[in-house]
Protein backbone atom coordinates (compact mmCIF):
# COMPACT_ATOMS: atom_id res chain seq x y z
CA UNK A 1 0.00 0.00 0.00
CA UNK A 2 2.63 2.36 1.13
CA UNK A 3 4.52 1.20 -2.16
CA UNK A 4 1.98 2.37 -3.92
CA UNK A 5 0.90 5.57 -2.25
CA UNK A 6 5.07 6.04 -3.34
CA UNK A 7 4.45 5.16 -7.05
CA UNK A 8 1.27 7.68 -7.27
CA UNK A 9 3.10 10.67 -5.93
CA UNK A 10 5.94 10.27 -7.85
CA UNK A 11 3.70 10.05 -10.89
CA UNK A 12 1.57 12.97 -9.57
CA UNK A 13 4.73 15.09 -9.00
CA UNK A 14 5.91 14.16 -12.36
CA UNK A 15 2.86 15.07 -14.42
CA UNK A 16 2.73 18.17 -12.73
CA UNK A 17 6.55 19.19 -14.25
CA UNK A 18 5.51 17.80 -17.86
CA UNK A 19 2.10 19.91 -17.52
CA UNK A 20 3.91 22.92 -16.37
CA UNK A 21 7.13 22.85 -19.26
CA UNK A 22 4.17 22.11 -21.94
CA UNK A 23 2.34 25.58 -20.59
CA UNK A 24 5.40 27.31 -20.33
CA UNK A 25 6.26 26.03 -23.86
CA UNK A 26 3.43 26.54 -25.98
CA UNK A 27 0.09 27.63 -24.40
CA UNK A 28 1.77 30.98 -22.41
CA UNK A 29 -0.38 32.94 -23.66
CA UNK A 30 1.84 35.67 -26.28
CA UNK A 31 1.09 39.27 -26.06
CA UNK A 32 0.71 41.51 -29.39
CA UNK A 33 3.91 43.24 -29.92
CA UNK A 34 2.26 46.13 -31.64
CA UNK A 35 -0.74 48.17 -30.41
CA UNK A 36 -1.80 50.86 -32.65
CA UNK A 37 -4.61 53.05 -31.11
CA UNK A 38 -6.36 55.62 -33.49
CA UNK A 39 -8.76 58.90 -32.62
CA UNK A 40 -11.91 57.13 -32.84
CA UNK A 41 -11.20 54.95 -30.11
CA UNK A 42 -10.31 52.01 -32.36
CA UNK A 43 -7.45 49.94 -31.90
CA UNK A 44 -5.15 47.60 -34.06
CA UNK A 45 -2.84 44.71 -32.68
CA UNK A 46 -0.40 42.59 -34.39
CA UNK A 47 1.76 39.31 -32.96
CA UNK A 48 5.45 39.80 -33.87
CA UNK A 49 5.10 37.08 -36.32
CA UNK A 50 2.70 39.89 -38.18
CA UNK A 51 3.66 40.54 -41.51
CA UNK A 52 2.27 43.78 -40.38
CA UNK A 53 4.13 44.31 -37.40
CA UNK A 54 7.67 44.55 -39.25
CA UNK A 55 7.84 47.28 -40.28
CA UNK A 56 6.70 49.08 -37.05
CA UNK A 57 9.51 46.70 -34.98
CA UNK A 58 12.19 47.47 -37.65
CA UNK A 59 11.73 51.42 -35.99
CA UNK A 60 11.33 50.18 -32.49
CA UNK A 61 14.42 47.61 -32.78
CA UNK A 62 16.48 50.99 -34.20
CA UNK A 63 15.11 52.96 -31.38
CA UNK A 64 16.29 50.26 -29.01
CA UNK A 65 19.58 50.18 -30.22
CA UNK A 66 20.65 53.49 -30.19
CA UNK A 67 19.04 53.93 -26.83
CA UNK A 68 19.53 50.66 -25.37
CA UNK A 69 17.03 50.20 -22.35
CA UNK A 70 18.83 49.84 -18.97
CA UNK A 71 17.37 47.60 -16.53
CA UNK B 1 6.21 76.85 -23.01
CA UNK B 2 9.84 75.44 -22.88
CA UNK B 3 9.91 75.74 -19.15
CA UNK B 4 6.33 74.53 -18.99
CA UNK B 5 7.45 71.30 -20.73
CA UNK B 6 10.80 71.08 -19.18
CA UNK B 7 9.07 71.34 -15.45
CA UNK B 8 6.16 68.40 -17.24
CA UNK B 9 9.13 66.20 -18.67
CA UNK B 10 11.00 65.99 -15.61
CA UNK B 11 7.73 65.23 -13.44
CA UNK B 12 6.88 62.58 -15.65
CA UNK B 13 9.99 60.96 -15.49
CA UNK B 14 9.64 61.51 -11.83
CA UNK B 15 6.37 59.73 -11.42
CA UNK B 16 6.76 56.72 -14.17
CA UNK B 17 9.13 54.05 -12.84
CA UNK B 18 8.76 52.05 -16.39
CA UNK B 19 9.90 55.01 -18.92
CA UNK B 20 14.11 55.24 -19.76
CA UNK B 21 14.46 58.19 -21.72
CA UNK B 22 11.70 60.18 -24.00
CA UNK B 23 11.84 63.16 -26.50
CA UNK B 24 8.80 65.70 -26.16
CA UNK B 25 8.59 67.22 -29.90
CA UNK B 26 6.69 69.53 -32.12
CA UNK B 27 6.61 69.51 -35.84
CA UNK B 28 10.36 68.31 -36.62
CA UNK B 29 12.04 69.93 -32.95
CA UNK B 30 12.70 68.68 -30.23
CA UNK B 31 11.15 70.51 -27.45
CA UNK B 32 12.57 68.49 -24.09
CA UNK B 33 14.46 65.71 -23.87
CA UNK B 34 16.52 63.26 -22.04
CA UNK B 35 18.16 61.60 -25.19
CA UNK B 36 21.34 62.61 -25.62
CA UNK B 37 21.84 65.48 -27.47
CA UNK B 38 23.42 64.01 -30.55
CA UNK B 39 20.14 61.56 -30.61
CA UNK B 40 17.40 63.95 -30.35
CA UNK B 41 17.18 64.81 -33.92
CA UNK B 42 17.34 61.38 -34.93
CA UNK B 43 14.65 60.17 -32.48
CA UNK B 44 12.30 62.30 -34.13
CA UNK B 45 13.32 60.95 -37.27
CA UNK B 46 12.49 58.33 -35.82
CA UNK B 47 9.17 59.19 -34.51
CA UNK B 48 8.18 60.67 -37.29
CA UNK B 49 8.12 57.51 -38.95
CA UNK B 50 6.83 55.61 -36.67
CA UNK B 51 3.98 57.63 -37.17
CA UNK B 52 3.71 58.14 -41.02
CA UNK B 53 3.80 54.18 -40.81
CA UNK B 54 0.61 54.36 -38.31
CA UNK B 55 -0.80 56.77 -40.58
CA UNK B 56 -0.49 54.85 -43.99
CA UNK B 57 -2.39 51.99 -41.66
CA UNK B 58 -5.08 53.70 -40.46
CA UNK B 59 -5.75 55.18 -44.15
CA UNK B 60 -5.74 51.75 -45.15
CA UNK B 61 -8.27 50.70 -42.71
CA UNK B 62 -10.11 54.42 -43.48
CA UNK B 63 -9.99 54.97 -39.72
CA UNK B 64 -9.55 57.98 -37.74
CA UNK B 65 -5.57 59.76 -37.54
CA UNK B 66 -3.46 57.45 -35.21
CA UNK B 67 -2.71 58.84 -31.42
CA UNK B 68 -1.01 56.02 -29.51
CA UNK B 69 1.37 53.28 -30.71
CA UNK B 70 3.04 50.42 -28.45
CA UNK B 71 5.75 48.19 -29.97
CA UNK B 72 7.36 45.33 -27.80
CA UNK B 73 10.59 44.64 -28.86
CA UNK B 74 13.06 41.60 -27.42
CA UNK B 75 15.47 45.00 -26.50
CA UNK B 76 12.25 46.91 -24.79
CA UNK B 77 9.60 48.88 -25.78
CA UNK B 78 8.81 51.90 -27.50
CA UNK B 79 6.12 53.90 -26.74
CA UNK B 80 4.59 56.89 -29.04
CA UNK B 81 2.17 59.34 -28.48
CA UNK B 82 1.03 62.06 -30.88
CA UNK B 83 -1.93 64.98 -31.43
CA UNK B 84 -3.69 64.27 -34.61
CA UNK B 85 -3.11 67.66 -35.98
CA UNK B 86 0.30 68.35 -38.11
CA UNK B 87 2.08 70.83 -35.77
CA UNK B 88 0.97 69.07 -32.29
CA UNK B 89 3.06 68.02 -30.15
CA UNK B 90 4.43 64.10 -30.11
CA UNK B 91 6.34 62.24 -27.89
CA UNK B 92 8.49 59.09 -28.48
CA UNK B 93 9.80 56.98 -25.03
CA UNK B 94 11.27 53.83 -24.46
CA UNK B 95 10.83 51.89 -21.54
CA UNK B 96 11.90 48.22 -19.89
CA UNK B 97 10.71 45.25 -21.09
CA UNK B 98 6.55 44.33 -19.65
CA UNK B 99 5.77 47.68 -19.00
CA UNK B 100 2.57 48.94 -18.03
CA UNK B 101 1.20 50.46 -20.90
CA UNK B 102 -1.42 52.02 -20.02
CA UNK B 103 -0.10 53.94 -17.30
CA UNK B 104 3.10 54.62 -19.37
CA UNK B 105 0.40 56.09 -21.95
CA UNK B 106 -0.78 58.11 -19.19
CA UNK B 107 2.05 59.52 -18.31
CA UNK B 108 3.00 60.68 -21.50
CA UNK B 109 -0.32 62.06 -22.48
CA UNK B 110 -0.12 64.27 -19.32
CA UNK B 111 3.07 65.71 -19.87
CA UNK B 112 2.00 66.85 -23.47
CA UNK B 113 -1.12 68.06 -21.69
CA UNK B 114 1.01 69.54 -19.13
CA UNK B 115 3.14 71.18 -21.51
CA UNK B 116 0.63 73.12 -23.82
CA UNK B 117 -1.23 74.75 -20.68
CA UNK B 118 0.93 77.65 -20.82
CA UNK B 119 0.30 78.09 -24.34
CA UNK B 120 -3.16 78.11 -23.99
CA UNK B 121 -3.27 80.58 -20.75
CA UNK B 122 -4.31 84.17 -21.13
CA UNK B 123 -1.86 86.13 -21.27
CA UNK B 124 -2.07 88.72 -17.94
CA UNK B 125 -2.64 92.58 -19.54
CA UNK B 126 -3.32 95.58 -16.95
CA UNK B 127 -6.00 97.00 -18.18
CA UNK B 128 -5.80 100.39 -20.62
CA UNK B 129 -7.46 103.01 -18.69
CA UNK B 130 -8.68 105.69 -21.24
CA UNK B 131 -9.13 108.18 -18.43
CA UNK B 132 -11.94 110.25 -18.24
CA UNK B 133 -11.53 111.78 -21.80
CA UNK B 134 -12.50 108.53 -23.07
CA UNK B 135 -15.56 108.08 -21.02
CA UNK B 136 -16.94 111.61 -21.88
CA UNK B 137 -16.25 110.66 -25.73
CA UNK B 138 -18.58 107.76 -25.01
CA UNK B 139 -21.48 109.83 -23.84
CA UNK B 140 -21.46 111.43 -26.48
CA UNK B 141 -21.88 109.24 -29.08
CA UNK B 142 -24.85 107.28 -26.93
Amino acid sequence: MKKLLKFFGFVSILGSAAVGVYYFFFMRKKKPSVELYFDDGSMLAFDESASEAGEFLALADDVLALSPVIG
Amino acid sequence: MKEQAEKAFKEMLEISTDLDKAVLYSGEEAVVSNFPDGLQATMVKKAKELSAAGAVRAASMGSAPLTQMVVESAGGTVFLVHEPQDDGLGMLATAKKDSRIGLVFYDLKTCIRDAQEVDEEPIDEEPIDEGPEADAGAEVEA
